[in-house]
């Protein structure tokens, strides 16, 4: 119970963070340092890093969300993403808020494979996320640096996603000999890195440079989420801890 | 003929097929588990042809295969290119960078081919000191260790197994690699003393691997470029 009262404190912190620039900005800040607090906890819990299981993995993303928000703040300023950057925190955050904790683990996921795995995935979805965040704004205010940032996010992201899916590859093989699997998981996995993939090619082509682009850059997060938490319920691909 | 495979166009509307292709796969597999219940378990040019019967659920496939020999050309011609044009006006990671990332996935691509042509998967259920002969190597179970680790939710297991007079423990996600082929711990009984373990040959997995490397080298090449610029 007290763990739900704490998720619902950040979450809501998150929420009050479009007040105003200079208070959205504080709440943001106590948001982020509860919910760190909170991964933490669940750390010390756990008695290693919370990162096998959906709940925490979807409030992980999250904070690395927030994160990136607060690393890139200082190589390149934009204030303003904090306008729609909240949504994506509190989207995320909800869906892990939902999701069935298990706080046990597999042998085979005991592994360094395993964990370079997933926290290379949380890194190239938070990155993704933030460079949709950047895209959405670019759509609404058509300023060029919400482009540029977006573009900047998502290949960064696509690149620690990208990293993932190696190192998840080999984690896979060494549990079951295999490196890939003709699922719909691997198959909307395949079809998200393709996503973002085309969004990447089409931002280098003149006619679709700009909106076209940051349009398909912003679905690219309906993609991802839909590969990471649809495809299973929706779609009935075999049931996954992480 | 060269100027349709060095245009990005092409490459954008390959990448949009595929896409369909595989979220039309992903919507088909899981619907007909009982044709695909074994694509998983051999290659996958061993399946696509003992299942030819399944062409009305399977046909998506051999169209994603041409997608992927077209996308491989494009991605070699684009590459060539940019590498010629890239280098004569300087900047060598810039230019470099995305093609070792290309090379990358090409390389893998082909990994995926060479798996999908040839290989095998077995399992064999072994006792211990009951020898068994398993395409050609002969397998014996010498030892058999359970324990239980605080926070993982099923006891761990240790394997001792001897490959054609060679000694190996295998434990869950460690495998043990002797003649190109792949022993791997995939469960184990402490009630029935009974362990079972993979074989498994892939000569793909040498492509997946050289075509890893270098894409990670070309994406660290990519982050150190945008560094760079944003720095």
């Amino acid at each position: 119970m007290a763990e739900l009262i704490i998720i619902l404190v950040f979450i809501s912190l998150y929420g009050l963070s479009f007040m105003g620039e200079k208070t959205g900005e504080r709440h943001f800040v106590s948001a982020f340092i509860i919910h760190l607090g909170y991964i933490a906890y669940r750390a010390w819990f756990l008695g290693r890093p919370p990162v096998t299981e959906r709940h925490d993995i979807l409030l992980a993303i999250a904070a690395s969300v927030a994160g990136g928000f607060f690393v890139f703040q200082r190589r390149m300023p934009v204030p303003s993403l904090l306008k729609v950057l909240p949504i994506f925190t509190v989207i995320l955050c909800f869906f892990g808020l939902f999701q069935e904790r298990m706080d046990t683990i597999e042998p085979n996921m005991n592994t360094p494979w395993f964990l370079a795995y997933v926290i290379l995935f949380i890194g190239g979805y938070g990155l993704l996320t933030l460079g949709t965040a950047a895209g959405v704004l670019f759509l609404l205010e058509r300023e060029g640096t919400y482009e540029l940032v977006q573009h900047r996010m998502i290949l960064l992201g696509w690149l620690l996603f990208s990293f993932s899916l190696v190192a998840g590859s080999v984690w896979f093989y060494r549990v079951h000999g295999v490196y890939w699997l003709w699922t719909a998981k691997e198959l909307w996995t395949t079809v998200t890195w393709f996503f973002f993939s085309f969004y990447l090619h089409a931002r280098l082509m003149g006619s679709l440079r700009g909106r076209p682009a940051a349009l398909i850059g912003v679905l690219g997060f309906v993609v991802m989420l839909f590969s990471y938490l649809g495809v299973t319920p929706i779609l009935g691909s075999p049931w996954t801890q992480f | 003929m060269i100027k349709f495979f060095t245009s990005l166009t092409t490459s954008l509307w390959l990448m949009g097929l595929s896409m369909i292709v595989y979220a039309l796969g992903s919507f088909l597999i899981p619907q007909h588990l009982d044709i695909f219940s074994e694509i998983n378990d051999m290659p996958l040019f061993s399946w696509l042809s003992r299942n030819r019967a399944e062409m009305g659920v399977s046909f998506w496939i051999p169209p994603l295969i041409v997608l992927m020999a077209f996308l491989v050309v494009n991605i070699l011609v684009c590459g060539y290119d940019s590498l010629v044009r890239g280098l004569r006006g300087g900047g060598y990671i810039e230019t470099l960078a995305p093609q070792f990332l290309h090379l990358g996935v090409v390389l893998v691509l082909f990994g995926h081919l060479v798996s999908a042509s040839a290989g095998f998967k077995e399992e064999v259920s072994l006792q211990p000191h009951v020898p068994q002969t398993v395409r050609g190597h002969r397998l014996e179970l010498i030892g058999l260790d359970f324990l239980k680790v605080s926070g993982e939710d099923s006891t761990r297991w240790r394997v001792g197994l001897v490959v054609d007079g060679r000694p190996a423990t295998l434990e869950p996600a460690r495998p043990f690699f002797f003649d190109r082929i792949g022993y791997f711990a995939k469960s184990a009984s402490q009630k029935k003393e009974r362990a079972l373990v993979g074989l498994v040959y892939d000569p793909g997995v040498a492509w997946e691997i050289a075509g890893a490397v270098f894409f990670v080298v070309g994406g660290a090449g990519l982050v150190l470029v945008q560094f760079r610029k944003a720095g």
